[in-house]
């Protein structure tokens, strides 16, 4: 703290006088230090200090400018009227600005520094340019910091006694005081208004500390029920088979959420079967429970078809008064029914917890995702019991299609044996059918065989039957005459001509005055015609042709009647025609 | 507009040819003269089998035979007129049977021509001793016969004895 | 005789015709057989039948009345057994004799046929380059 002394000479405290005034100021001083230091607002403070200040002065007029960041104002005044410094306090506001302006910038310049003005002036526009009310005789600047500077000015003194060195030595140090008051006021205020934001900010930080723990709660919880979504997911798609699944999965609602009971009934519509499984301390015996009922209630949640299957409705929470109604027996707290699709669907039902807590909020939540968790495990369920049908049909098909198969290869095998033995037989029964189809020598033989087998012995038999051997090979010979002499014999009327031949040929042609005597007609015709014919009588007998002999025959059968001389003439028409002689027609 | 009925008719006549040559070609008529012919034999055979001596006459009266073997023809003949008619009515054999009557057919063709030829008062002998000589009208009623004999060889098919077991194969066959 | 002819060429019309008939319904081969050979059979029969009532009222014995003989007396006589006699004073000839519509058929022993034709009273035969003979039934 540097006094700077203007005006003032330095002579030494002579007289005792201004020792015990020295001392009595100090004695001040130090009480006053002490008042104002105990002191902790300004506002007090300026104004005990301005108290003091006329007090240890003796002053009645007082007036304390303090401009607190070149921007307020403050005046304090004993003494003085509010009309005698109303101009004063327009000036100076407008001067502290202007020229502290600058000295803030350069705030490390600034020095806490106490600076005399004036003393013993009256009146007038003083430096610096402020226009001080009248009566002002000592006018002092002070500067704490940029923050806190202000003028003091006094009027004269009561006893009429212009300030003196000690005075103003004693005032210099009283501002001083008075700065280092205000400023430890300004500090204690710093330091209340630190700790206050120190309280605030600590009671802040306890809040915020209190939320993390909240958080840091809620975390966990989540964090755990995160754990116990993925251990379920994980561990009830490992599960297979439905009933296993569905106790799996109420062993683990069971354990996560901590329930003493629980049950779990699914509904399946397509087979009309119901699964349940049920965990805690009693085991409800499946049949004893209203099945339609449940049904129904779960049928209610759902309100459309599509609410089977949609992604937000498939879980729904039910409510305890819908669950009263069906489980009588105090035992479910909370429910969930699902729905896996619009025939599938089911109701998960736990009992009171093991820790003595209600289900809340999250543990619904909870108890939700679990089930979105089981739905896919159980759907998996399905498809491997689907699957595993198909399978076994699968196996069952293949085995039979594999001994189809056999039985085809086997058949095929025949089919080609038979084939073979089909076209052997076929080209067989061809050569067959060829063969009997054409004409063979054999048929002949047969047949003509066959007639001689017949005909022989029906002749031997036969009264018509005929002999086989021409007549003429059992003849015996005949007199041969030729034409010549015949036709001598015939003319000189020694013998008669007879034709042997058929009627028919002897009216075509014959010897002139022959007679016909047929050998098919020979009986009758000799009986009426010649039986009167003398035996003696000589007989020439003509007519053959290559197929008979009828004049040797024919004399033959005259001969057996008793005609001696016949005779044939082989030569028949022909020849004697050829001789030229008649012949008729 | 001629053309279409042009070929209308054309198309009918071709028509009617078709279904005549189908009808000339078909078995049912190979069938009716089979029956014909084989009656015809049977029948013509019946009086020349009891009449052996007329029949020996007759086959004299054609002078073509040698005389040494008229009387066994005349014996033998009528009985193989009689079993040939009869397995051809009966279908058994049929072809060669047919060939056969065929053959003798064409011989009594032949001689009755010959004769015809030579003007031979004889009456045809086939039947009877009936006593109509032969003529121009004989030979082609035996050309008429002649030409259902063929026609039965070759389109006889129908009702043969033996034809079931060729039935039978022939299914076997298909 | 010739009626039995005349018949016998006749009904080969309905039997071929029933024969064709029988054809086509008939499915099994040895139906048809069947079928045809019971015809066959029924025709040869009514055949037969037709044929065996004949007339056998020849039998007896005829009188010549008119012709050429040598000697007073000539009688035919025709027996039931087909075979008959022409007896003469000086000669008797014996025959095969048969009807047939009206007509008598007497076969010689040496292949030849006399066919008479039959009146009332009896029937009328001729020889050729002979003549012909009358013949009346006595008996």
């Amino acid at each position: 703290m540097t006094i700077t002394r203007n005006n003032l000479s330095a002579k030494p405290f002579s007289s005792l006088r201004e020792l015990e005034y020295k001392s009595y100021q100090l004695g001040l001083l130090n009480e006053y230090l002490r008042e104002l230091t105990i002191l902790q607002k300004k506002q007090e403070i300026l104004e005990r200090f301005l108290l003091m200040c006329m007090g240890a002065v003796g002053t009645d007029k007082s007036l304390l400018l303090v401009f607190d960041q070149a921007e307020e104002l403050a005046v304090y005044r004993r003494g003085f009227a509010e009309s005698q410094i109303q101009v004063l306090r327009e000036h100076a506001l407008s001067w502290g600005q202007k020229h502290f302006s600058r000295k803030y910038i350069q705030k490390d310049l600034l020095p806490k520094q106490v600076l005399e003005i004036s003393a013993h002036q009256s009146g007038g526009v003083h430096e610096p340019d402020l226009p001080w009310p009248d009566k002002t005789d000592y006018i002092m600047r002070w500067t704490l910091d940029a923050g806190c500077f202000g003028f003091l000015a006094l009027g004269a003194r009561l006893d009429g006694t212009p300030y003196s060195d000690l005075d103003r030595d004693f005032l210099l140090q009283l501002v001083e005081i008075l700065m280092d008051s205000l400023q430890l006021a300004g500090s204690r205020a710093e330091v209340d208004k630190l700790n206050n934001e120190l309280t605030q900010k600590n009671k802040e930080l306890v809040q915020a500390l209190n939320q993390a723990e909240k958080s840091r709660e809620n975390l966990d919880r989540q964090v755990f029920h995160f754990k116990a979504l993925s251990d379920t997911s994980r561990e009830l798609s490992a599960i297979l088979k439905k009933d296993k699944l569905l106790d799996a999965f109420m062993l683990m609602v069971l354990g996560v959420l901590s329930s003493r009971r629980g049950c779990l009934i699914l509904y399946d519509e397509q087979s009309d079967k119901i699964l349940s499984a049920f965990r805690g301390q009693e085991a409800h015996d499946p049949d004893s429970l209203p099945h339609s009922q449940i049904k129904d209630l779960i049928v209610s949640l759902y309100l459309s078809d599509d609410h089977y299957t949609d992604p937000e409705y498939r879980v729904q929470h039910v409510k305890n008064g819908q669950l009263q109604s069906i489980f009588p027996e105090p035992g479910l707290e909370m429910a969930v029914a699902f729905s896996l699709d619009r025939e599938r669907f089911g109701i998960i039902g736990l009992a009171s917890r093991l820790v003595e807590e209600d289900y809340s909020e999250q543990e619904q939540e909870l108890l939700i995702s679990l089930t979105y968790n089981f739905l896919p495990a159980l759907a998996n369920a399905y498809s491997f019991e689907t699957i595993q049908d198909l399978n076994l049909d699968l196996g069952q098909r293949n085995f039979e299609l594999s001994r189809t198969i056999e039985e085809l290869k086997k058949s095929h095998e025949t089919i080609n044996i038979l084939q073979k033995a089909r076209n052997r037989v076929r080209d067989l029964i061809h050569t067959e059918v060829s063969r009997l189809q054409r004409v063979r020598v054999w048929d002949f033989v047969f047949i003509i065989a066959i007639t001689l087998l017949i005909s022989l012995p029906y002749n031997n038999s036969s009264p018509g039957g005929i002999s086989l051997t021409p007549a003429n090979w059992s003849l015996p010979d005949q007199e041969v005459t030729g034409i010549q002499e015949a036709a001598d014999r015939f003319y000189s009327g020694q013998a008669i001509i007879v034709d042997a031949r058929p009627n028919e040929f002897f009216q075509q042609e014959r010897i002139r005055d022959a007679v016909n005597l047929p050998l098919n007609l020979f009986d009758f015709m000799y009986m009426v015609h010649f039986a009167g014919l003398d035996p003696e009588k000589e007989i020439i007998v003509y007519g053959r042709n290559i197929s008979r002999r009828y004049d040797e025959q024919v004399a033959f059968e005259l001969q057996q009647r008793g005609h001696e001389q016949v005779k044939v003439m082989p030569g028949g028409v022909s020849q004697w025609k050829a001789q030229g002689l008649p012949v008729k027609p | 507009m001629e053309s279409p009925r042009v070929a209308g008719e054309a198309m009918n006549k071709s028509k009617v040819y078709d279904f005549g040559l189908r009808a000339l070609t078909s078995k049912e008529l190979a069938f009716i003269l089979r029956l014909y012919i084989g009656g015809l034999f049977i029948f013509a055979s019946l009086y020349k089998i009891n009449h052996a001596v007329e029949f020996a006459e007759s086959i004299a009266n054609y002078q073509i035979v040698p005389y040494w073997a008229v009387n066994v023809l005349a014996v033998t003949m009528p009985w193989l007129e009689l079993i040939c008619g009869l397995m051809l009515v009966m279908g058994f054999r049929a072809k060669s049977v047919t060939v056969m009557i065929g053959v003798m057919m064409a011989m009594f063709t032949v001689a009755l021509v010959i004769n015809v030829i030579k003007d031979t008062p004889i009456s045809c002998g086939c039947f009877s001793t009936s006593g109509d000589l032969i003529s121009w009208r004989t030979v082609l009623r035996d050309f008429i016969w002649l030409a259902m004999i063929v026609h039965i060889y070759y389109f006889d098919r129908m009702l043969h004895l033996e034809n079931r077991f060729l039935a039978m194969l022939r299914k076997v066959q298909q | 005789m010739q009626d039995r002819i005349q018949a016998g060429r006749l009904s080969f019309i309905p039997v071929s015709i029933f024969i064709l008939l029988i054809n086509k319904p008939c499915e099994k081969y040895m139906c048809k057989m069947q079928a045809y050979f019971l015809a066959a059979i029924l025709l040869g029969v009514m055949y037969a039948i037709s044929g065996c009532s004949e007339q056998v009222e020849m039998t007896g014995t005829y009188q010549q009345v008119s012709g050429d003989v040598p000697g007073s007396s000539s009688v035919i006589e025709l027996e039931d057994t087909k075979n008959g006699v022409w007896q003469t004073e000086i000669d008797e000839v014996s025959f095969r004799w048969s009807v047939r519509d009206n007509e008598i058929w007497m076969h010689t022993k040496t292949g030849g046929v006399i066919i008479g034709r039959i009146t009332d009273q009896g029937f009328v035969i001729e020889l050729p380059e002979v003549g012909s003979f009358v013949f009346h039934r006595i008996r």
